[in-house]
């Protein structure tokens, strides 16, 4: 996916104004806005959706809504873009979206897709219980590689199964056992840290939603087992100490 | 018409916690308007009391209150119109953080997004010097008000602009997310609408047109570099019964033995079938129909096409090692067994492939590619 759309100056000059709101507006807000650049990064989930929830289990910081058989699953304005999700995602409809804002004489948007590695996935053993299975047919109209059938009760074909579990997340009877296989988390990032740059302010401390980093004596401590490479001390550091740095994944 | 006007809505004053009120008087001393009064009347023991009327709301009692008996709003109104508030010179500030720490008056020192460092709302500042007296940088500093309030719009309108932009932007990922479900619906709507054996539609208007209807309306498509890229090619294929004359050629050729002769339709084929095309060829009065559906561009537009396949393609089968989750299902439906799992990548014996391309079009991931020479 890569795509750029536009959007005129005036356009955005009328949405700051409804959105500015200052006590002592000596002048209202100044829209000589001139050229910049803004860069930022957005998850979002496609309707491919299959409902497995597997994203909603691996979030760290429960971050997506889980899916239900009516509604895909959502991700929720606590997200901290650790990527881990669509890393995750079986049928990969967990995007990456790096963004590009410029304004120049338009509001231009650039909009392209990350790609990002794959953690494995295997189906290890998975079992429709005959008993409970009502033979509704919801786990099929799920299933992203079309492996199960419904005769009497749901027949797997596991020689195409993936083992992402949609079925068994779908099925309302609970008739679906399955046991998977779920590789590590892939580093896709480094955070580099930079000693003397900082300022000892503790807003990474503060933000920082595993407790990876703190400071001690005004060092950074930082326990790289629990970090998650997600952005937001990155972001928020204000003398620019800490930085998070993509890896290169070539094969 | 008669019209009364009800009274301003004005915020409320700081309360004043008896229990914790130690009676001391440093509020009346700090009040600068002389709202705070020592009362004392028969039953009750000596106690401040804010006059509303005078009092401007400005917050300086609940900071000089020695036991925290005083609390004061979160919002500090506009409480002097003209004269000196401070500022913070972005130039000299190392971005520590200590004055959002020690002011008292929350939404008096902002955190700038885009700049990341901290700067004063004049409107919400009681100027109680706290910031000036803890910065290590001596950044902060007295200027007129007037100042003040334009370096403060300054930054916040790039704030709100930088708010703005990314809300927006985040609404176009998700709508750009719906992409490959739009295409889909295209190609399924474009597929059974059309029965001609091959075509090739231009189908990038109606993909702009679509994708423009969930977008917001002040929006608009600047450029499509690449969309394309997460559609697979789809494949059918028939058998002709009136062609069809049963003599069997297809059956033996078929790698996954799913064609059975049969009456009364002279053969059917079945659902393992994996469109290698071999069928096609081996059949001595093409009998049998098989079809590709996929979109491509060309010169910058996308086009949809149907073509027929006439019988065995040659290519070459490009695992994506990065994409693939080595769930292994291609190794499992390859009709020649001409791919294996090592060490959870997948090995390709091009030697052995068909270039069937069942592999590509049941990878949940998209992580294989067939290119045909």
């Amino acid at each position: 996916m890569d795509i750029k759309f536009k959007k005129s100056k005036d356009a955005l000059n009328k949405d700051i104004q409804g959105k500015y709101m200052d006590l002592e507006a000596i002048e209202g807000p100044r829209l000589d806005i001139g050229k910049c650049k803004l860069e930022g990064e957005f998850i979002t989930i496609s309707p491919e959706c299959v409902r497995c929830n597997l994203c909603a289990e691996e979030c760290p910081v429960d971050a997506i809504a889980e899916a239900k058989s009516t509604r895909q699953a959502r991700v929720l304005e606590n997200c901290v873009k650790c990527e881990i999700c669509a890393q995750t995602c079986p049928i990969r409809c967990i995007n990456v979206m790096e963004s590009t804002t410029t304004i120049d004489k338009d509001v231009k948007y650039h909009l392209k897709d990350l790609k990002i590695p794959h953690r494995i996935l295997r189906m290890k053993n998975i079992e429709v219980d005959k008993e409970k299975c009502k033979a509704c047919g919801t786990c099929v109209r799920f299933c992203p590689t079309n492996a199960i059938k419904v005769d009497e009760t749901a027949i797997i074909d596991t020689s195409r199964c993936i083992g992402c579990g949609a079925c068994a997340n779908v099925c309302e009877e609970g008739a679906i056992k399955l046991e998977r296989e779920l590789g590590p988390v892939i580093k896709t990032k480094e955070l580099l840290i930079d000693q003397d740059a900082c300022v000892a302010c503790q807003i990474c401390e503060e933000n920082c939603p595993t407790e990876a980093i703190r400071l001690e004596d005004e060092k950074l401590i930082f326990s790289e087992d629990k970090c998650i490479l997600c952005e937001l001390c990155s972001t928020k550091c204000p003398v620019g100490a800490l930085k998070l740095e993509r890896l290169s994944h070539e094969s | 018409m008669k019209t009364t006007l009800s009274e301003p809505i004005r915020e409320p004053i700081p309360t004043i916690n008896p229990k914790l009120c130690l009676n001391c008087g440093a509020c009346v001393a700090a009040c600068k308007t002389g709202a705070i009064e020592l009362v004392a009347s028969g039953k009750e023991e000596i106690h401040p009391v804010i006059d509303e009327e005078k009092c401007v709301r400005c917050g300086y009692c609940a900071r000089a209150c020695p036991s925290e008996a005083i609390k004061y709003g979160e919002i500090l109104p506009r409480a002097v119109a003209t004269g000196k508030a401070l500022v913070i010179d972005p130039k000299q500030c190392i971005g520590c953080m200590t004055c959002t720490r020690v002011c008292p008056s929350k939404g008096a020192i902002k955190v700038g997004k885009v700049s990341k460092l901290p700067y004063i709302d004049p409107a919400y500042c009681a100027r109680c010097e706290k910031c000036m007296d803890v910065c290590p940088s001596t950044a902060i500093k007295y200027t007129t008000r007037t100042t003040a309030s334009r370096k403060f719009n300054r930054i916040h309108t790039m704030e709100i602009a930088s708010e703005v932009l990314e809300k927006e932007t985040e609404r176009l990922a998700e709508a750009a997310s719906k992409i490959n479900s739009i295409l889909e619906n295209i190609a399924n709507d474009i597929s059974t609408s059309h029965d001609e054996k091959s075509f090739e539609i231009d189908v990038t208007d109606r993909i702009m047109d679509e994708i423009k209807e969930i977008m917001a309306k002040d929006v608009e498509i600047d450029e499509i570099v690449d969309i394309i890229e997460k559609t697979k090619a789809k494949r059918s294929i028939i058998s002709l019964e009136e062609k069809c004359i049963g003599c069997g050629a297809c059956v033996d050729e078929c790698p996954v033995n799913c064609i059975e002769l049969e009456m009364p339709a002279p053969i059917t084929i079945g659902e393992e079938c994996v469109y290698c095309g071999k069928c096609v060829q081996a059949c001595p009065v093409e009998a049998i129909s098989l079809k590709e559906e996929f979109f491509t561009t060309k010169d910058d537009r996308i086009l949809f096409i149907r073509r027929e396949i006439k019988g065995p393609r040659t290519g070459e089968v490009i695992p994506d090692e990065m994409i693939c989750q080595a769930c292994g299902i291609c190794v499992n439906r390859c009709p020649v067994n001409a791919l294996n799992l090592k060490d959870d990548k997948i090995i390709v014996d091009q030697g052995a492939c068909i270039s069937c391309g069942e592999c590509e079009s049941i990878c949940p991931v998209n992580a294989i590619k067939l290119k045909i020479n």
